[in-house]
């Protein structure tokens, strides 16, 4: 595995962590105001004002004007997607058990390896072996039964 | 109602990952983070606004307010930053496998800030988990 691939791996497990500890300082949040949707807006525009002072002054401004529009609309459409998943989610929190939400949600890994290969291009296509696709289920496995034994 | 959102939420999460990696790619972590966040931040404040109105912030106060902040720091800044920074090296797939560490993640902080017990299925979960994440990576290993 190329130093690369690991740093990848490294970075991805970061998303997970950093996933796993939003919501505790959200819910916080939620004691004074009830609005899940709001907690959402209010966070993800402060997080964005703070990077935006910092692409500022590191004067990164200008490679955005030299891009493609093509991969422009593509990480746009990347952070609507993103915006409304955690709407959506944050939605689904108010009314159903998080144990369901969060292994619905996890549901993502899969619908990844479906939707991937038909939106990616030949060339761009992620190789799917044997033990990929046994990781995925060994995890969402995981993800049902630590679901199970929390709600005992 | 809440099926219907955990299966959207599922589904743009999916979305999120796929077209990331299609932008990030070419674009750079950097500037592939800050289109995201200004994207999600309009999208997000304009459905914020047509479902809920400016009425409901009323009884905000700085602390909520810090702690959405905080929060959203965390989830956005750090988390959005790490994903494509992910992608952009491994692709999608494998970083949605990644991902699916969070609720091993969530238990153990549960654990560290709540001090609760495991019981057997946790821990058959958590192992699951890590077997699960060592075969995706271990699996590049041997294959490539």
């Amino acid at each position: 595995m190329k130093g690369k691939e690991i740093q990848g791996y490294a970075f991805g497990i970061l998303t997970a962590l950093c996933w796993a500890t939003s919501p505790i300082f959200i819910a916080r949040g939620l004691e004074g105001i009830p609005s899940s949707i709001w907690a959402t807006a209010i966070g993800l525009a402060v997080a964005t004002l703070i990077y935006l002072v910092y692409f500022l002054l590191q004067k990164k401004g200008q490679e955005l004007l030299k891009a493609n529009n093509k991969h422009l609309m593509w990480q746009i459409t990347a952070g609507l997607a993103g915006g409304l998943g955690i709407l959506s989610r944050n939605i689904a929190l108010e009314t159903t058990r998080v144990a369901v939400v969060i292994g619905l949600v996890q549901l993502q890994i899969l619908i990844t390896s479906i939707l991937g290969p038909i939106i990616q291009e030949k060339d761009e296509r992620e190789p799917i072996s044997i033990k990929l696709l046994a990781g995925i289920l060994l995890i969402l496995g995981g993800t049902i039964l630590i679901i199970y034994g929390r709600n005992l | 109602m809440g099926i219907l959102f955990s299966l959207l939420a599922a589904l743009f999460f999916s979305l999120s990952h796929i077209t990331v990696r299609k932008g990030v790619t070419k674009l750079g972590v950097s500037s592939g983070t800050i289109i995201m966040l200004v994207a999600g931040t309009i999208s997000t404040l304009v459905i914020a606004l047509a479902l809920e109105g400016v009425a409901v912030l009323r009884p905000l106060n700085l602390t909520s307010i810090l702690f959405f902040a905080l929060g959203g720091v965390i989830h956005f800044l750090g988390g959005w930053g790490f994903q494509n920074a992910s992608a952009s090296r491994i692709g999608p797939t494998r970083l949605s496998a990644m991902t699916g560490a969070t609720p091993l993640f969530a238990t153990i902080l549960a654990f560290l800030s709540l001090n609760q017990t495991v019981n057997i299925y946790i821990f058959a979960g958590i192992l699951l988990i890590v077997i699960g994440i060592l075969a995706i990576t271990l699996g590049e290993k041997n294959e490539g």
